[in-house]
Protein backbone atom coordinates (compact mmCIF):
# COMPACT_ATOMS: atom_id res chain seq x y z
CA UNK A 1 0.00 0.00 0.00
CA UNK A 2 3.07 2.42 -0.45
CA UNK A 3 1.27 3.87 -3.68
CA UNK A 4 -2.20 4.85 -1.04
CA UNK A 5 0.41 6.73 1.33
CA UNK A 6 2.38 8.38 -1.12
CA UNK A 7 -0.97 9.56 -2.79
CA UNK A 8 -2.24 11.03 0.24
CA UNK A 9 0.78 12.82 1.55
CA UNK A 10 1.29 14.16 -1.64
CA UNK A 11 -1.70 15.32 -2.01
CA UNK A 12 -1.57 17.09 1.17
CA UNK A 13 1.59 18.18 0.30
CA UNK A 14 0.70 19.82 -3.48
CA UNK A 15 -2.40 21.15 -1.90
CA UNK A 16 -0.64 23.10 0.87
CA UNK A 17 2.41 23.89 -0.91
CA UNK A 18 -0.20 25.80 -3.97
CA UNK A 19 -2.01 27.83 -1.00
CA UNK A 20 1.69 28.99 0.45
CA UNK A 21 2.79 29.39 -2.86
CA UNK A 22 -0.29 31.95 -3.62
CA UNK A 23 -0.23 33.63 -0.55
CA UNK A 24 3.36 34.28 -1.30
CA UNK A 25 2.50 35.68 -4.64
CA UNK A 26 5.55 32.91 -5.71
CA UNK A 27 4.83 32.48 -9.55
CA UNK A 28 7.94 30.46 -9.66
CA UNK A 29 7.30 27.63 -7.00
CA UNK A 30 3.48 27.74 -8.45
CA UNK A 31 4.83 26.32 -11.49
CA UNK A 32 6.95 24.18 -9.77
CA UNK A 33 4.14 22.52 -8.00
CA UNK A 34 2.53 22.44 -11.58
CA UNK A 35 5.24 20.41 -12.58
CA UNK A 36 5.40 17.85 -9.30
CA UNK A 37 1.72 17.51 -10.10
CA UNK A 38 2.36 16.20 -13.53
CA UNK A 39 4.54 13.63 -12.66
CA UNK A 40 1.90 12.40 -10.09
CA UNK A 41 -0.57 11.84 -12.36
CA UNK A 42 0.30 8.15 -12.53
CA UNK A 43 -0.64 8.08 -9.00
CA UNK A 44 -3.98 9.33 -9.59
CA UNK A 45 -4.88 11.10 -12.91
CA UNK A 46 -7.58 13.18 -12.08
CA UNK A 47 -6.35 14.37 -8.97
CA UNK A 48 -3.48 15.59 -9.87
CA UNK A 49 -4.27 16.45 -13.19
CA UNK A 50 -6.66 18.74 -11.37
CA UNK A 51 -4.21 20.44 -9.05
CA UNK A 52 -1.81 20.66 -11.88
CA UNK A 53 -4.14 22.88 -13.78
CA UNK A 54 -5.10 25.00 -10.88
CA UNK A 55 -1.50 25.66 -10.09
CA UNK A 56 -0.99 26.68 -13.40
CA UNK A 57 -4.31 28.95 -13.22
CA UNK A 58 -3.34 30.83 -10.35
CA UNK A 59 0.43 31.18 -11.74
CA UNK A 60 -1.38 33.10 -14.50
CA UNK A 61 -3.79 35.11 -12.50
CA UNK A 62 -0.75 36.34 -9.85
CA UNK A 63 1.05 38.22 -13.08
CA UNK A 64 -2.36 40.07 -14.25
CA UNK A 65 -2.68 43.38 -12.41
CA UNK A 66 -6.52 43.28 -12.98
CA UNK A 67 -7.05 40.14 -11.22
CA UNK A 68 -5.34 41.62 -7.77
CA UNK A 69 -8.19 41.86 -5.79
CA UNK A 70 -8.48 41.62 -2.00
CA UNK A 71 -12.06 39.81 -2.10
CA UNK A 72 -11.09 37.17 -5.15
CA UNK A 73 -7.98 36.90 -3.77
CA UNK A 74 -9.56 36.39 -0.12
CA UNK A 75 -12.20 33.53 -1.71
CA UNK A 76 -9.63 31.49 -3.63
CA UNK A 77 -7.37 31.62 -0.29
CA UNK A 78 -10.82 30.21 1.86
CA UNK A 79 -11.44 27.67 -0.58
CA UNK A 80 -7.59 26.62 -1.01
CA UNK A 81 -8.18 25.98 3.41
CA UNK A 82 -10.93 23.80 2.85
CA UNK A 83 -9.05 21.75 -0.16
CA UNK A 84 -6.33 21.58 2.22
CA UNK A 85 -9.00 20.15 4.78
CA UNK A 86 -10.40 17.45 2.52
CA UNK A 87 -6.90 16.57 1.54
CA UNK A 88 -5.50 15.52 5.13
CA UNK A 89 -9.20 14.06 5.27
CA UNK A 90 -7.92 11.81 2.02
CA UNK A 91 -11.50 12.99 0.47
CA UNK A 92 -10.10 13.28 -2.43
CA UNK A 93 -13.88 13.45 -4.88
CA UNK A 94 -14.41 17.37 -1.88
CA UNK A 95 -10.43 18.01 -3.14
CA UNK A 96 -11.02 17.99 -6.68
CA UNK A 97 -15.04 19.61 -6.22
CA UNK A 98 -12.94 22.16 -4.30
CA UNK A 99 -10.42 23.26 -6.78
CA UNK A 100 -12.96 23.04 -9.77
CA UNK A 101 -14.89 25.32 -7.54
CA UNK A 102 -11.43 28.22 -7.68
CA UNK A 103 -11.27 27.72 -11.16
CA UNK A 104 -15.00 28.59 -11.00
CA UNK A 105 -14.78 31.49 -9.00
CA UNK A 106 -11.62 32.92 -11.16
CA UNK A 107 -13.65 32.20 -14.27
CA UNK A 108 -16.95 34.36 -13.29
CA UNK A 109 -14.52 36.86 -11.49
CA UNK A 110 -15.26 39.30 -13.62
CA UNK A 111 -17.59 38.69 -16.71
CA UNK A 112 -15.32 40.93 -19.42
CA UNK A 113 -12.46 38.52 -18.28
CA UNK A 114 -14.48 35.54 -18.50
CA UNK A 115 -13.46 34.47 -22.25
CA UNK A 116 -9.97 35.43 -21.07
CA UNK A 117 -9.75 32.92 -17.92
CA UNK A 118 -11.65 30.30 -19.95
CA UNK A 119 -8.39 30.94 -22.45
CA UNK A 120 -6.23 30.15 -19.51
CA UNK A 121 -7.67 27.20 -18.56
CA UNK A 122 -8.12 25.90 -22.03
CA UNK A 123 -4.03 26.39 -22.41
CA UNK A 124 -3.24 24.98 -18.98
CA UNK A 125 -5.03 21.61 -20.40
CA UNK A 126 -2.61 21.57 -23.68
CA UNK A 127 0.57 22.19 -21.61
CA UNK A 128 -0.38 20.19 -19.21
CA UNK A 129 -1.19 17.25 -22.15
CA UNK A 130 1.54 18.11 -23.87
CA UNK A 131 3.68 17.77 -21.63
CA UNK A 132 2.61 13.97 -20.42
CA UNK A 133 3.18 12.84 -24.08
CA UNK A 134 6.37 14.70 -24.00
CA UNK A 135 6.85 12.19 -20.67
CA UNK A 136 5.94 9.01 -22.49
CA UNK A 137 1.94 8.65 -22.12
CA UNK A 138 0.26 8.71 -25.59
CA UNK A 139 -1.38 11.31 -27.24
CA UNK A 140 -4.68 9.92 -27.57
CA UNK A 141 -4.39 9.12 -23.74
CA UNK A 142 -3.15 12.66 -22.33
CA UNK A 143 -6.55 13.71 -24.19
CA UNK A 144 -8.42 11.38 -22.13
CA UNK A 145 -6.71 12.76 -18.80
CA UNK A 146 -7.00 16.51 -19.43
CA UNK A 147 -10.03 16.98 -22.07
CA UNK A 148 -7.48 19.07 -24.35
CA UNK A 149 -7.78 19.33 -27.67
CA UNK A 150 -5.50 17.04 -30.08
CA UNK A 151 -4.87 19.65 -32.68
CA UNK A 152 -3.35 21.97 -30.02
CA UNK A 153 -1.85 19.79 -28.23
CA UNK A 154 0.19 18.60 -31.61
CA UNK A 155 0.59 22.17 -31.92
CA UNK A 156 2.02 23.21 -28.98
CA UNK A 157 4.33 19.76 -28.69
CA UNK A 158 5.55 20.31 -32.35
CA UNK A 159 6.77 23.94 -31.07
CA UNK A 160 9.27 22.44 -28.57
CA UNK A 161 12.05 20.17 -28.69
CA UNK A 162 10.51 16.56 -27.87
CA UNK A 163 11.39 15.17 -30.67
CA UNK A 164 14.88 15.82 -30.67
CA UNK A 165 15.41 14.96 -27.48
CA UNK A 166 14.21 11.22 -28.01
CA UNK A 167 12.08 9.38 -30.60
CA UNK A 168 14.69 8.92 -33.17
CA UNK A 169 14.33 4.98 -33.75
CA UNK A 170 15.17 4.12 -37.54
CA UNK A 171 16.99 6.82 -39.52
CA UNK A 172 15.21 8.73 -41.79
CA UNK A 173 16.92 7.33 -45.00
CA UNK A 174 16.14 4.02 -43.85
CA UNK A 175 12.20 4.95 -43.28
CA UNK A 176 11.88 6.28 -46.33
CA UNK A 177 12.87 3.47 -48.26
CA UNK A 178 10.17 1.10 -45.94
CA UNK A 179 7.84 4.05 -46.92
CA UNK A 180 8.28 3.59 -50.78
CA UNK A 181 7.32 -0.18 -50.76
CA UNK A 182 3.23 1.96 -50.46
CA UNK A 183 3.78 2.75 -54.11
CA UNK A 184 3.37 1.21 -57.06
CA UNK A 185 5.87 -0.31 -58.69
CA UNK A 186 7.36 1.80 -61.87
CA UNK A 187 6.17 -0.69 -65.35
CA UNK A 188 9.24 -2.11 -66.59
CA UNK A 189 9.91 -1.39 -70.76
CA UNK B 1 -23.20 17.87 -34.51
CA UNK B 2 -22.52 14.03 -33.80
CA UNK B 3 -21.49 10.53 -35.23
CA UNK B 4 -24.46 11.04 -37.42
CA UNK B 5 -22.33 14.40 -39.51
CA UNK B 6 -20.72 11.33 -41.69
CA UNK B 7 -23.22 9.35 -42.86
CA UNK B 8 -20.96 6.42 -42.16
CA UNK B 9 -23.45 3.53 -44.06
CA UNK B 10 -22.11 3.88 -47.40
CA UNK B 11 -18.59 3.90 -46.38
CA UNK B 12 -19.18 0.46 -44.23
CA UNK B 13 -21.04 -1.18 -47.12
CA UNK B 14 -17.56 -0.47 -49.27
CA UNK B 15 -15.10 -1.43 -46.46
CA UNK B 16 -15.88 -5.21 -46.51
CA UNK B 17 -16.77 -5.78 -49.87
CA UNK B 18 -13.09 -6.61 -50.92
CA UNK B 19 -9.84 -7.28 -48.90
CA UNK B 20 -7.02 -4.68 -48.46
CA UNK B 21 -4.13 -4.84 -50.15
CA UNK B 22 -1.44 -5.73 -47.35
CA UNK B 23 0.37 -2.61 -49.04
CA UNK B 24 -2.14 -0.40 -48.10
CA UNK B 25 -2.00 2.28 -45.37
CA UNK B 26 -3.81 3.02 -41.97
CA UNK B 27 -4.38 6.54 -40.93
CA UNK B 28 -3.88 8.26 -37.51
CA UNK B 29 -5.23 11.40 -37.01
CA UNK B 30 -2.19 12.64 -35.41
CA UNK B 31 -0.61 12.55 -39.50
CA UNK B 32 -4.02 13.72 -40.86
CA UNK B 33 -4.13 16.65 -38.62
CA UNK B 34 -0.37 17.98 -39.32
CA UNK B 35 -1.13 17.56 -42.78
CA UNK B 36 -4.08 19.45 -43.52
CA UNK B 37 -3.05 22.26 -41.07
CA UNK B 38 0.14 22.90 -42.78
CA UNK B 39 -2.12 22.91 -46.17
CA UNK B 40 0.06 19.65 -47.63
CA UNK B 41 -3.26 16.99 -47.77
CA UNK B 42 -3.26 17.29 -51.06
CA UNK B 43 0.08 15.34 -50.74
CA UNK B 44 -1.78 12.91 -49.39
CA UNK B 45 -4.44 13.16 -52.31
CA UNK B 46 -1.42 13.20 -54.84
CA UNK B 47 -0.30 10.06 -53.53
CA UNK B 48 -3.75 7.71 -53.67
CA UNK B 49 -3.00 6.84 -57.47
CA UNK B 50 0.80 6.45 -56.78
CA UNK B 51 0.45 3.68 -54.12
CA UNK B 52 -0.36 -0.31 -54.62
CA UNK B 53 -3.00 0.19 -51.61
CA UNK B 54 -5.09 2.23 -50.27
CA UNK B 55 -5.55 5.23 -47.25
CA UNK B 56 -7.62 3.78 -44.80
CA UNK B 57 -9.26 5.26 -41.60
CA UNK B 58 -11.23 4.41 -38.63
CA UNK B 59 -14.81 5.51 -37.08
CA UNK B 60 -12.21 7.31 -34.48
CA UNK B 61 -10.39 8.89 -36.83
CA UNK B 62 -13.03 10.23 -38.62
CA UNK B 63 -14.43 11.46 -34.82
CA UNK B 64 -10.71 12.83 -33.83
CA UNK B 65 -10.27 14.85 -37.27
CA UNK B 66 -13.76 15.52 -38.32
CA UNK B 67 -16.59 15.36 -36.03
CA UNK B 68 -15.38 16.65 -33.23
CA UNK B 69 -13.04 19.39 -34.05
CA UNK B 70 -15.75 20.40 -36.90
CA UNK B 71 -17.61 21.81 -33.25
CA UNK B 72 -15.25 23.96 -32.56
CA UNK B 73 -15.28 27.45 -34.58
CA UNK B 74 -10.96 27.23 -34.55
CA UNK B 75 -10.79 23.35 -36.06
CA UNK B 76 -13.65 23.71 -38.27
CA UNK B 77 -12.21 24.78 -41.23
CA UNK B 78 -9.29 21.57 -41.13
CA UNK B 79 -12.15 19.11 -40.33
CA UNK B 80 -13.91 20.93 -43.20
CA UNK B 81 -11.10 19.69 -45.47
CA UNK B 82 -10.62 16.33 -44.08
CA UNK B 83 -14.24 15.58 -44.77
CA UNK B 84 -14.20 16.78 -47.97
CA UNK B 85 -11.61 14.16 -48.90
CA UNK B 86 -13.37 11.20 -47.57
CA UNK B 87 -16.68 12.27 -49.06
CA UNK B 88 -14.45 12.15 -52.52
CA UNK B 89 -13.18 8.98 -51.91
CA UNK B 90 -9.79 9.50 -50.00
CA UNK B 91 -10.06 6.86 -47.59
CA UNK B 92 -11.13 3.74 -46.78
CA UNK B 93 -12.98 2.85 -43.77
CA UNK B 94 -11.05 0.11 -42.37
CA UNK B 95 -12.96 -2.18 -39.71
CA UNK B 96 -11.74 -3.93 -37.14
CA UNK B 97 -12.65 -6.62 -34.41
CA UNK B 98 -13.48 -5.79 -31.03
CA UNK B 99 -11.51 -8.54 -29.86
CA UNK B 100 -8.42 -7.61 -31.41
CA UNK B 101 -9.04 -3.87 -30.26
CA UNK B 102 -9.68 -4.97 -26.75
CA UNK B 103 -6.49 -7.26 -26.62
CA UNK B 104 -4.30 -4.48 -27.76
CA UNK B 105 -5.42 -2.47 -25.06
CA UNK B 106 -5.11 -5.18 -22.58
CA UNK B 107 -1.54 -5.64 -23.73
CA UNK B 108 -0.08 -2.30 -24.03
CA UNK B 109 -1.66 -0.87 -20.67
CA UNK B 110 -0.47 -3.83 -18.64
CA UNK B 111 2.84 -4.87 -20.37
CA UNK B 112 4.95 -2.15 -18.17
CA UNK B 113 3.89 -1.75 -14.68
CA UNK B 114 5.39 -0.03 -11.59
CA UNK B 115 3.12 -1.17 -8.61
CA UNK B 116 -0.02 -0.89 -10.86
CA UNK B 117 -0.22 -1.10 -14.35
CA UNK B 118 1.03 1.90 -16.44
CA UNK B 119 -1.29 3.03 -18.28
CA UNK B 120 0.06 4.13 -21.77
CA UNK B 121 -2.40 3.99 -24.56
CA UNK B 122 -6.12 4.67 -25.47
CA UNK B 123 -8.83 4.43 -27.62
CA UNK B 124 -7.42 6.01 -31.14
CA UNK B 125 -3.83 4.29 -31.06
CA UNK B 126 -5.73 0.87 -30.07
CA UNK B 127 -8.23 1.04 -32.76
CA UNK B 128 -5.96 2.42 -35.34
CA UNK B 129 -3.19 -1.22 -34.95
CA UNK B 130 -6.32 -3.16 -34.53
CA UNK B 131 -7.57 -1.88 -38.14
CA UNK B 132 -3.99 -2.67 -39.27
CA UNK B 133 -3.87 -5.92 -37.57
CA UNK B 134 -7.23 -7.83 -38.74
CA UNK B 135 -7.16 -6.17 -42.16
CA UNK B 136 -3.32 -7.55 -42.88
CA UNK B 137 -2.02 -3.71 -43.74
CA UNK B 138 1.50 -3.56 -42.94
CA UNK B 139 2.10 0.46 -42.97
CA UNK B 140 0.05 3.00 -40.59
CA UNK B 141 0.57 6.65 -40.64
CA UNK B 142 1.17 8.28 -37.76
CA UNK B 143 3.13 11.07 -36.36
CA UNK B 144 1.96 10.48 -32.52
CA UNK B 145 5.43 9.38 -31.16
CA UNK B 146 4.64 7.39 -28.38
CA UNK B 147 2.72 4.37 -30.09
CA UNK B 148 5.67 4.56 -32.69
CA UNK B 149 8.26 3.94 -30.09
CA UNK B 150 6.60 1.34 -28.57
CA UNK B 151 6.04 -0.43 -31.89
CA UNK B 152 9.71 0.20 -32.77
CA UNK B 153 11.93 0.74 -29.90
CA UNK B 154 9.63 -0.08 -26.72
CA UNK B 155 12.70 -0.66 -24.63
CA UNK B 156 13.95 3.05 -25.48
CA UNK B 157 9.97 4.27 -24.63
CA UNK B 158 10.11 2.09 -20.90
CA UNK B 159 13.68 4.54 -20.72
CA UNK B 160 12.37 7.44 -21.28
CA UNK B 161 9.53 7.29 -19.18
CA UNK B 162 11.51 5.74 -16.31
CA UNK B 163 13.92 8.85 -16.55
CA UNK B 164 10.69 11.60 -16.78
CA UNK B 165 8.43 10.27 -14.31
CA UNK B 166 11.61 9.06 -11.85
CA UNK B 167 9.94 5.63 -11.48
CA UNK B 168 11.52 1.55 -12.08
CA UNK B 169 9.10 -0.04 -14.81
CA UNK B 170 9.05 -4.07 -14.46
CA UNK B 171 8.03 -5.58 -17.79
CA UNK B 172 5.51 -8.21 -18.16
CA UNK B 173 7.52 -10.77 -20.51
CA UNK B 174 4.47 -12.58 -22.12
CA UNK B 175 2.56 -9.39 -22.75
CA UNK B 176 6.04 -7.80 -24.28
CA UNK B 177 6.48 -10.67 -26.70
CA UNK B 178 2.44 -10.90 -27.23
CA UNK B 179 2.99 -7.13 -28.61
CA UNK B 180 5.65 -7.58 -30.45
CA UNK B 181 4.37 -10.39 -32.01
CA UNK B 182 1.33 -8.41 -33.15
CA UNK B 183 2.65 -5.64 -34.40
CA UNK B 184 5.93 -7.59 -35.98
CA UNK B 185 4.56 -6.92 -39.32
CA UNK B 186 3.70 -3.18 -38.91
CA UNK B 187 5.36 0.02 -40.12
CA UNK B 188 5.02 3.15 -39.22
CA UNK B 189 5.82 6.03 -41.52
CA UNK B 190 4.69 9.65 -40.30
CA UNK B 191 3.72 12.64 -43.10
CA UNK B 192 6.82 13.37 -43.17
CA UNK B 193 7.27 10.30 -45.46
CA UNK B 194 4.23 10.97 -47.33
CA UNK B 195 5.71 14.80 -47.97
CA UNK B 196 8.42 12.68 -49.33
CA UNK B 197 7.07 10.42 -51.59
CA UNK B 198 5.12 13.33 -52.66
CA UNK B 199 8.10 15.27 -53.38
CA UNK B 200 9.48 12.13 -55.83
CA UNK B 201 6.54 11.97 -57.60
CA UNK B 202 6.92 15.98 -58.56
CA UNK B 203 4.09 17.44 -55.81
CA UNK B 204 6.81 20.59 -55.15
CA UNK B 205 7.63 20.88 -59.34
CA UNK B 206 5.29 24.03 -58.97
CA UNK B 207 7.56 25.76 -57.26
CA UNK B 208 10.10 25.88 -59.86
CA UNK B 209 13.75 26.39 -58.52
CA UNK B 210 12.74 26.99 -55.36
CA UNK B 211 11.47 23.41 -55.07
CA UNK B 212 14.03 21.92 -52.49
CA UNK B 213 13.66 24.93 -50.26
CA UNK B 214 9.84 24.64 -50.46
CA UNK B 215 10.02 20.79 -50.20
CA UNK B 216 12.07 21.73 -46.58
CA UNK B 217 9.78 24.30 -45.57
CA UNK B 218 7.27 21.97 -45.79
CA UNK B 219 9.01 19.51 -43.60
CA UNK B 220 9.72 22.01 -41.00
CA UNK B 221 6.15 23.21 -41.45
CA UNK B 222 5.10 19.48 -40.41
CA UNK B 223 7.26 19.18 -37.16
CA UNK B 224 5.89 21.87 -36.19
CA UNK B 225 2.55 20.98 -36.47
CA UNK B 226 3.21 17.79 -33.96
CA UNK B 227 4.94 15.76 -36.61
CA UNK B 228 7.86 13.57 -34.55
CA UNK B 229 10.65 14.22 -36.54
CA UNK B 230 13.85 15.48 -35.23
CA UNK B 231 15.55 18.04 -36.88
CA UNK B 232 18.55 16.12 -37.99
CA UNK B 233 15.99 13.75 -39.60
CA UNK B 234 14.45 17.17 -41.57
CA UNK B 235 18.37 17.98 -43.32
CA UNK B 236 18.63 13.97 -43.57
CA UNK B 237 14.88 13.64 -45.77
CA UNK B 238 15.46 16.66 -47.42
CA UNK B 239 19.16 15.13 -49.04
CA UNK B 240 17.40 11.75 -49.78
CA UNK B 241 14.56 13.15 -52.13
Amino acid sequence: MASEIDKNSEMVECITQIKIAFKDYDIKRLREINNKCEKNVLLDEKLFFTLALLSYTLSKILVKARFRNASLYQKIEINLSQAIQFAKSKDEIALIKSAWKILDIITNFDEKDKRYIIGIIEKGRTKIAASLYAQGLSLSRTISITGAQKQEVLNYSGKTVMSDRVGRTIGAKDRFNIAKKILKEKSKR
Amino acid sequence: MGREDIDRSEYFEQANERQLNPNSVVCDSSSLISLTDTGLLGALMMLRKEIKGEFIITEGVIDESINTPIKKPEYAFSAIRIKRALKSGAFRIGKYEKGTYDEILRITNNMFYTDRPFHLVNHGEAEMLAAAIDNGVGFVLMDERTTRMLIESPLELKRHIENEFRVRININDALFRRFREMTSGISVIRSSEILALAKSKGYFRKFGDIENDAYKAALYALKFNGCSISFEEIEELSRVV
